[in-house]
C-alpha cells in the first residue's frame, strides 16, 4: 500500500517535472528547428546564387522563396527611431525583413564583439562609437567595404569617411559614417551675445556671466568618458596631443597642465553637471556656456540656447588647431554576416542623401554635405551649417585599440584634479604613467 | 532495513534519487563547464582579438599578478570592503527595527507589511535613475527641498565627499526592506509558547527581545546577512548609473573594476582572474557566516 | 501612556512611509509630466499631467511584447527552481548520505551563488553558442534557474532544518507515503519560506539585465530591463517621461505576485498549528 502511493508521488513529480521542462522548451525547440531549417534555406539559396554565377535567370528564385531577415545592431534610442523610419521602402523593394536591436552603448559593443566569435553571425550590420574603429577592426568584426567595391563618396563629410578607412584616414573603407555626432559649443543667447572665439575669451564672458549672478561655465566632470570628452577639446586647442607618434602619454606637458588649470579655472565660473542637468540648465539661462553633443538640443530648436565651433586657439592671436571632437557613430557590414550583398545594399540606403533627409526628423544627424545644407531641412534644424563646420575642423580621439582603457585612467585622474585631491601636474603625471601602461 | 539514529523516517532510494538529482544536475551542468573555462582562461591572455584571429597564449598567473600590484584593482577592494560592511550592518539593524517594529504592533497591517516592501520591488536600473535625478546638483528634488531649509545645494554624486554615502543611501532604501522582508518571516513562524511562557513569568517585552526574540532570530539573521553581504559585494548597476565609479575612483566597486577593465573589451584573461580573485575575497570575508551556517546544516548530524 | 504610545507609533510610521515612499512618488510624477516640464526645473507637484509616457511605450517601444517574454521567462525558471529546489534542499536537509554529498553539494551551492555573473556570462554564451541555441529562450532561462536554484536550496534548507521531526515520523508509522510526509507536512509548514523566497527568485528573474543583456540577441525576445535600460544614453537627454512610465508598468506584475504570495504567507501561517 504504501510502495503504491510513493510510485503514484513519484510518478505524478516526474510527469509534472517532464511537463513543465518540455514546457521549457517547446519555445526553444520550435525556435531551433526553424533556425536549422532557416540555416538549410541559406545553404541552399547559396547554391542556387553559385548556380545562378552561370545562369542570371536563376536569381530571383531565392527571392521568391522565405523573406531574408537582416539584422541590424543599433544604440538604442534616436538611432532606432532613425532607421525604423526609412526601413519600409527598403523592405519593400528588396522582399527582406529589417529588425533592427537596440541596445545601451556599452552593451552594443559587448554583443557585437560576441556576436563576431560566431562563424555565422546574428547580425549583419552593426553600429560603432567612432573609438571602437581600431578595436573592431583589428578583431575582423567588419567586411572590408573597398574590397567588395565600395567607392568613395565624396559627398560624405570627409572627416567623417576617414573614420571609417583603416589605417585612420588612408587604407581601406570598412564603416560608413551613420550619424555625425560632433562636439559644439553650447551656449545660452540671453546670457551670451558675442560667442567667443579662444578660451581665454570664454573663460572671460564666463566670468562675466558670475559676476552678474548666473553660472558662467559648467562642466560635465563625471568620470569616465563624461570628463574627458569634456576636456580634450580644451588640451587640443592649445595644440596638445594625448599621445606622440610612439604611444607615449603627452598628457602631463605644459600644455596639458596648462589646459587643465583653465579647466579648472572654468569650473570655479559655474558648476560641474551630469548631462541632463547641463542641458536644462543653458536651455533655462540658468547657465552661459559649456559643450556638448548635437543631439541633446535637437528637440528644443526654440530655446535660447545655440550652438557653435568649439574655439581651436587660446588667445585670439595665438594658433588655431581643429579641437571640436568627433563622435560618429559608424555603421557596417560584419565579416561572418550571412547576407552580406543585401546588407551593403542597405547600408548604402541607409546613409543615402534621401535616408538622411528623413532620419533627420526622427533625430538623425546627417553625415552629407548637401543634406546639411539643404535648405529645406536648415530652416527647419538652424545648426546643420554649424554641424557641417564643426565636422569640418573637428578632431579624433587617438586611434588604437586600448584607447578606452587609455580614456578611462585618464578619466578617474582628471577627475581628481577637478575634485581638489591632487594638483594639475600630479593628476596629469599620473595620468601618463597609466596611460603608458595600459596602451602597450 | 536498518534504522539510523538521527533519521527518524525511513527513506525510499528511489524516491530520493529523484527529488534530488534534478536540482543538482541542472546546478552541475551550467556551472561545472562555466567554472572551469574561467579557471582556465585566467592564465592565458585571450582577448576578442586574439579570439577571432588566434594567438591566444598561456601567461602563467600574470593576470593575478598585474591585478594584486595594481593600485586601482587594491583600492576597489577597499571601496567594496567598506561598502559592504556598511550598507549590510545598516541595511541589517534598519531591516530588523522595522520588522520587530510592525510585529510587535498588536495587529500587524497587511497593507503596511506591503507597503514597506516597495523599495525592494522597483525595477533597480529604473529606480536608480529615479534617485539620478533627485540627487541632481541642479534642478535635483533633494536640493530643492535643502532650499526650502535655507541648506546650500549639494552636489551629491559629483563631490568626492558625498558620492560614496549617496551609492550607499540608495543601496540602504533598496535592500533594507530585503532585510525586513526575510526577518519578518522568520518571526511569524517563531512559536508563540515560548513568549506566553515568559509573559507568564512576568518577563517585560524588553527582556522578551532581549532573551527569546534576538537569539531566535540569530539564525534566520545569519543567513540574510550572508545573502546581502554576497550581494552586496558584487554592486554593480547603481555605480554604474550614478557615478561611474567617480569621483576619483571613490565609487569604484570590484565589479565595476573588472567590467571596465576586462568585461567590457571582452578581456577574458583579465576578467577571469579577476573574478577569481573576487570569490576567493568574498569566500573569505563570508567565512565566519558560512562557517556557521555550514554547521547548522551539515554537521549538526 | 497607550494614547501616546500610539501618536508614537503613528509619526513613526509616517516617517517610514515618507523614507519608502519619495522616490516612489517621484518616479510616478516625473511618468505623468508632459515634456516640456520634464527638461527644466522640476516642481515638486506636477503642473501637467499626460498619460503620452505610457502611450509612446507601447506604440514606439512594443513594450506589451516585452511583458510577454520577461513573464515567460520569470514564470517557467521559478515554477522549475521552485519544483526541484525544494525536493532538492527536502533530501538534503533529511536523508543521510554516505559519501558527504550534503557537504559537497552544499558548498558547491554556495560556490555558484558567489561566483560574480560576468564572470559565467562568457563561458554560457559560448557554450549556448556552441550548442546552437542562442537564438531561442533556453539560454536566458537556465541563466536564470542558475541565479535562483542557489537561493532557494539554501534558503529553504534553513527552514526545513528548523522543522520538528516528530510529526513526519509519526506520520509515516501512520502509513503515509514519503511524498505524502513532503508535500503535505513538510511544504504547508514552510509556505512562509516558500512565499518568500518565491518573491526574492520572481523579482531577481523579473529585473534580471546582466544575463539577458547578451543572451538575447534578437527584438522579438527583448525583456523588460533590456528595454528599459536603451532609454537612456550618455549622448542624448535621458527620456524620463517614458523611464517613469516604464518603471511603473513594469513594477505591476512584480506586485500582483507579492500580492499573491502574501496570501501564502498568511495562510502558512495559520496552518502551521503543527507547532510542539
Amino acid at each position: 500500500m504504501v510502495l503504491k502511493k510513493v510510485k503514484r508521488g513519484i510518478v505524478g513529480l516526474l510527469a509534472a517535472s517532464l511537463m513543465i521542462s518540455a514546457a521549457a522548451c517547446g519555445g526553444g525547440s520550435k525556435d531551433t528547428e526553424e533556425t536549422t531549417a532557416a540555416a538549410e534555406e541559406t545553404t541552399a539559396a547559396e547554391e542556387t546564387e553559385a548556380d545562378a554565377g552561370q545562369e542570371e535567370t536563376a536569381a530571383p528564385a531565392a527571392d521568391s522563396g522565405e523573406t531574408v531577415t537582416i539584422s541590424i545592431a543599433a544604440r538604442g534610442g534616436s538611432h532606432v527611431d532613425a532607421i525604423e523610419s526609412v526601413k519600409a521602402d527598403f523592405e519593400a523593394a528588396h522582399n527582406c525583413k529589417i529588425e533592427v536591436s537596440g541596445y545601451e552603448a556599452a552593451d552594443l559593443k559587448k554583443n557585437i564583439m560576441l556576436d563576431s566569435t560566431k562563424p555565422t553571425g546574428n547580425f549583419d550590420l552593426v553600429m560603432a562609437d567612432d573609438p571602437w574603429m581600431p578595436e573592431f577592426t583589428e578583431a575582423q568584426i567588419f567586411l572590408n567595404l573597398t574590397e567588395a567595391g565600395y567607392e568613395a563618396d565624396s559627398d560624405l563629410v570627409q572627416q567623417c569617411l576617414d573614420i571609417g578607412k583603416v589605417p585612420y584616414g588612408e587604407g581601406d573603407q570598412y564603416a560608413l559614417p551613420f550619424s555625425g555626432n560632433v562636439m559644439f559649443l553650447f551656449y545660452n543667447k540671453d546670457l551670451v551675445s558675442d560667442v567667443p572665439t579662444d578660451w581665454n575669451a570664454v573663460l572671460a564672458a564666463a566670468e562675466q556671466v558670475q559676476a552678474d549672478g548666473n553660472l558662467g561655465y559648467v562642466i560635465r566632470g563625471q568620470q569616465g568618458n563624461p570628463i574627458v570628452s569634456d576636456w580634450l577639446p580644451i588640451y587640443w586647442a592649445m595644440g596638445g596631443e594625448v599621445f606622440d607618434e610612439n604611444w607615449e602619454a603627452q598628457v602631463n606637458s605644459e600644455k596639458g597642465i596648462a589646459a587643465l588649470e583653465l579647466y579648472i579655472k572654468l569650473l570655479e565660473t559655474g558648476a560641474n553637471y551630469e548631462k541632463n542637468d547641463l542641458v536644462a540648465a543653458v536651455s533655462d539661462g540658468k547657465a552661459a556656456m559649456s559643450l556638448g553633443w548635437p543631439s541633446w538640443y535637437v528637440s528644443g530648436s526654440e530655446a535660447s540656447a545655440a550652438y557653435a565651433v568649439i574655439p581651436g586657439k587660446v588667445d585670439a592671436d595665438s594658433e588655431t588647431y581643429p579641437a571640436g571632437m568627433i563622435g560618429n557613430w559608424m555603421m557596417g557590414v560584419t565579416g561572418n554576416s550571412g547576407n552580406q550583398e543585401l546588407a551593403i545594399e542597405l547600408l548604402n540606403y541607409l546613409t543615402s542623401a534621401e535616408s538622411q533627409k528623413i532620419m533627420a526628423d526622427a533625430g538623425g544627424v546627417p553625415t552629407r554635405e548637401s543634406v546639411l545644407t539643404d535648405a529645406e531641412l536648415v530652416e527647419k534644424y538652424p545648426h546643420f551649417p554649424t554641424l557641417l563646420e564643426a565636422t569640418k575642423a573637428s578632431k579624433v580621439r587617438p586611434r588604437h585599440t586600448n584607447w578606452s582603457k587609455a580614456e578611462e585612467v585618464l578619466g578617474a585622474e582628471l577627475s581628481a584634479a577637478v575634485s581638489g585631491v591632487k594638483t594639475p601636474e600630479e593628476a596629469l603625471a599620473a595620468a601618463a604613467e597609466a596611460m603608458n601602461d595600459v596602451i602597450k | 532495513m536498518e534504522k539510523k539514529r538521527t533519521q527518524l523516517v525511513d527513506h525510499n532510494r528511489v524516491f530520493t534519487n529523484v527529488m534530488v538529482w534534478p536540482a543538482l544536475i541542472i546546478l552541475l551542468l551550467t556551472s561545472l563547464l562555466p567554472i572551469i573555462y574561467v579557471l582556465v582562461t585566467s592564465l592565458t591572455d585571450m582577448t576578442l582579438i586574439t579570439m577571432n584571429r588566434g594567438g591566444t597564449q598561456w601567461v602563467g598567473l600574470k593576470n593575478y599578478i598585474d591585478a594584486i600590484q595594481d593600485k586601482d584593482f587594491l583600492h576597489s577592494i577597499w571601496v567594496t570592503v567598506k561598502f559592504t560592511l556598511l550598507a549590510v550592518v545598516t541595511e541589517t539593524i534598519f531591516g530588523t527595527l522595522l520588522a520587530l517594529f510592525l510585529h510587535g504592533s498588536g495587529r500587524p497591517s497587511k497593507l503596511l507589511r506591503t507597503l514597506f516592501l516597495f523599495p525592494m520591488l522597483c525595477p533597480p536600473i529604473t529606480i536608480t535613475l529615479i534617485w539620478q535625478t533627485m540627487f541632481s546638483n541642479s534642478y535635483g528634488i533633494l536640493n530643492q527641498i535643502l532650499g526650502v531649509f535655507g541648506i546650500a545645494p549639494v552636489n551629491w554624486l559629483q563631490d568626492i565627499n558625498t558620492a560614496f554615502y549617496s551609492v550607499l543611501w540608495v543601496d540602504i532604501w533598496q535592500y533594507a526592506p530585503f532585510v525586513f522582508l526575510l526577518v519578518y518571516v522568520a518571526l511569524c513562524q517563531m512559536p508563540q509558547d515560548l513568549h506566553e511562557a515568559a509573559a507568564l513569568d512576568g518577563a517585560n517585552s524588553f527582556q522578551r527581545l532581549r532573551h527569546i526574540t534576538l537569539p531566535y532570530l540569530a539564525k534566520p539573521m545569519t543567513v540574510v546577512i550572508l545573502l546581502r553581504l554576497i550581494d552586496t559585494f558584487r554592486l554593480f548597476d547603481k555605480v554604474n548609473v550614478l557615478t561611474k565609479g567617480g569621483p576619483y575612483n571613490s565609487t569604484r566597486t570590484i565589479t565595476m573594476y573588472i567590467y571596465q577593465r576586462g568585461y567590457n573589451d571582452l578581456d577574458i584573461g583579465v576578467t577571469s582572474a579577476t573574478s577569481i580573485l573576487m570569490t576567493l575575497l568574498i569566500l573569505l570575508i563570508a567565512f565566519p557566516y558560512i562557517r556557521s551556517s555550514f554547521k547548522q546544516m551539515v554537521q549538526r548530524r | 501612556m497607550k494614547p501616546k504610545r500610539k501618536v508614537w507609533r503613528g509619526i513613526v510610521t509616517a516617517l517610514l512611509l515618507i523614507w519608502t515612499f519619495f522616490p516612489i512618488y517621484w518616479m510616478i510624477s516625473l511618468a505623468i509630466r508632459g515634456n516640456e516640464e520634464l527638461t527644466s526645473a522640476l516642481s515638486f507637484f506636477p503642473k501637467s499631467f499626460t498619460f503620452e509616457h505610457f502611450r509612446m511605450l507601447f506604440v514606439k517601444h512594443h513594450f506589451e511584447q516585452a511583458l510577454w517574454n520577461s513573464f515567460i521567462v520569470t514564470a517557467i525558471s521559478l515554477i522549475i527552481a521552485l519544483i526541484v529546489g525544494l525536493a532538492c534542499s527536502y533530501i538534503l536537509v533529511r536523508v543521510r548520505f554516505r559519501f558527504g554529498l550534503r557537504k559537497v553539494s552544499f558548498f558547491w551551492i554556495l560556490l555558484v551563488r558567489v561566483l560574480p555573473p560576468i564572470a559565467f556570462a562568457m563561458p554560457l554564451y559560448f557554450i549556448f553558442n556552441y550548442l546552437q541555441l542562442s537564438e531561442t529562450r533556453l539560454p536566458i532561462i537556465v541563466a536564470h534557474l542558475l541565479i535562483n536554484l542557489p537561493l532557494i536550496i539554501w534558503f529553504t534548507m534553513t527552514s526545513i532544518d528548523s522543522l520538528a521531526q516528530g510529526i513526519e515520523e509519526s506520520a509515516q508509522i501512520d502509513g503515509a507515503s514519503e511524498w505524502q510526509i513532503y508535500s503535505h507536512i513538510i511544504l504547508p509548514q514552510i509556505y512562509p519560506s516558500i512565499a518568500a523566497v518565491g518573491m526574492l527568485s520572481f523579482m531577481a528573474s523579473w529585473n534580471e539585465y546582466l544575463y539577458a543583456v547578451i543572451f538575447i540577441q534578437k527584438r522579438d525576445l527583448f525583456t523588460l530591463p533590456l528595454l528599459l535600460s536603451t532609454m537612456n544614453s550618455e549622448q542624448e537627454l535621458t527620456q524620463w517621461g517614458q523611464i517613469g512610465a516604464g518603471g511603473i508598468i513594469s513594477m505591476i506584475p512584480v506586485l500582483i505576485f507579492v500580492i499573491f504570495a502574501q496570501r501564502y504567507l498568511i495562510a502558512g501561517l495559520s496552518s502551521g498549528g503543527v507547532k510542539e
